[in-house]
């Protein structure tokens, strides 16, 4: 099977972004990706009118819920627009859009439901000690509430097909969706592969990213969500 | 005098348990009530059914047992509050979606 990158839609979160956006969809868009949906999360910047300067798609949500909800409205417009394939991908330069394809070729070869990038697998530049150790226990966190051993558990860059899409359901607003994507994952039996990506760590990025104590909050919120569900 | 202020605050609370819609939380809030109310005119028997329980005093039975409800309480505060954080989630979801099918 030859990649067909019309049948690709790039699902994008973007709250704040009019920074970095620009530069994200010339990526993609160098790429050849033409089904690029961008959710502007609530933001107060220029990140609407942006986006829409480049040509993608703009859904706007009046107010900010969070990555996870805005991740979920962007893959519900792709799956209605008739997706076959929907990667996500930040909003904040650390994705390389070369990398979708990568997903796509291991997903296609080994018949998976889902590709997730992994950047322990691939490429971390410029990543601080720190933020690795938080990502590795991360890992052994991720593997407590959902039994799958990955080697990157927090990484936004995945690729899913139309199956998984129609499987998997993010409830979680917040950032504890990455858990309750891979908790999906795990008890619908979908097949998934890692492989391996590059995340960049700019300045830009490092600033605006999740704060290493925002994982005790997504470790409350994946807690609280699985007592919900008693 | 304090039992009079007591048995009326009882009274407010039960007045609100009528307004809740579950029939299972009418029922433990209306029993609580009733406990609360016994207690207040009848403290003696907080102090029996302290010992009971191997509890001292009347006074710190009626804390912890308080402390447990405010717990459950607040998990089902949050609980409202994640049906309504959802439903404003689908509301703005479908706003947004809608107006670019639409606007296409």
């Amino acid at each position: 099977m030859n990649l067909d990158k019309n049948a690709i839609y790039v699902v994008i979160a973007a709250y704040n972004e009019g920074t970095a956006i620009a530069a994200v969809l010339d990526d993609l868009r160098a790429e050849g990706y033409r089904n690029i949906v961008v959710v502007n999360d609530g933001s107060r910047d220029n990140t609407a009118e942006t986006v829409r300067a480049k040509g993608a798609t703009v859904l706007s949500h009046i107010v900010n819920l969070g990555q996870g909800a805005a991740l979920q409205t962007g893959i519900e417009y792709a799956f209605q627009k008739g997706a076959a394939f929907v990667a996500t991908f930040d909003a904040d330069g650390q994705h390389s859009a070369a990398d979708i394809a990568a997903l796509w070729s291991r997903l296609t070869e080994s018949a998976a439901d889902i590709a997730l990038g992994s950047r322990f697998l691939g490429k971390a530049e410029n990543i601080t000690f720190l933020k690795k150790m938080v990502l590795k226990a991360g890992i052994l966190v991720n593997y407590m509430f959902t039994g799958l051993l990955l080697t990157d558990a927090h990484n936004g860059l995945r690729l899913l097909t139309r199956k998984a899409v129609e499987e998997i359901r993010i409830d979680q607003d917040g950032m504890a969706h990455a858990t309750e994507i891979l908790e999906n994952i795990a008890q619908r039996g979908l097949k998934f592969i890692e492989v391996p990506v590059t995340i960049r760590y700019t300045r830009y990025s490092k600033e605006k990213g999740q704060k290493l104590s925002n994982s005790v909050g997504i470790f409350i919120d994946t807690l609280l969500a699985k007592l919900d569900k008693f | 005098m304090i039992k009079i202020i007591l048995s009326s605050g009882l009274f407010v609370v039960f007045l609100y348990s009528l307004r809740q819609t579950q029939l299972f939380f009418r029922l433990v809030m209306n029993a609580v009530l009733l406990t609360g109310l016994v207690f207040v005119w009848r403290p003696d028997l907080s102090i029996r059914a302290a010992n009971l329980l191997g509890v001292g005093r009347g006074a710190d039975l009626i804390f912890y047992l308080w402390t447990v409800i405010t717990f459950i309480i607040l998990i089902h505060f949050n609980y409202k509050l994640k049906k309504q954080r959802n439903a404003i989630t689908e509301i703005v979801r479908k706003l947004a979606i809608d107006h670019e099918l639409r606007d296409k």
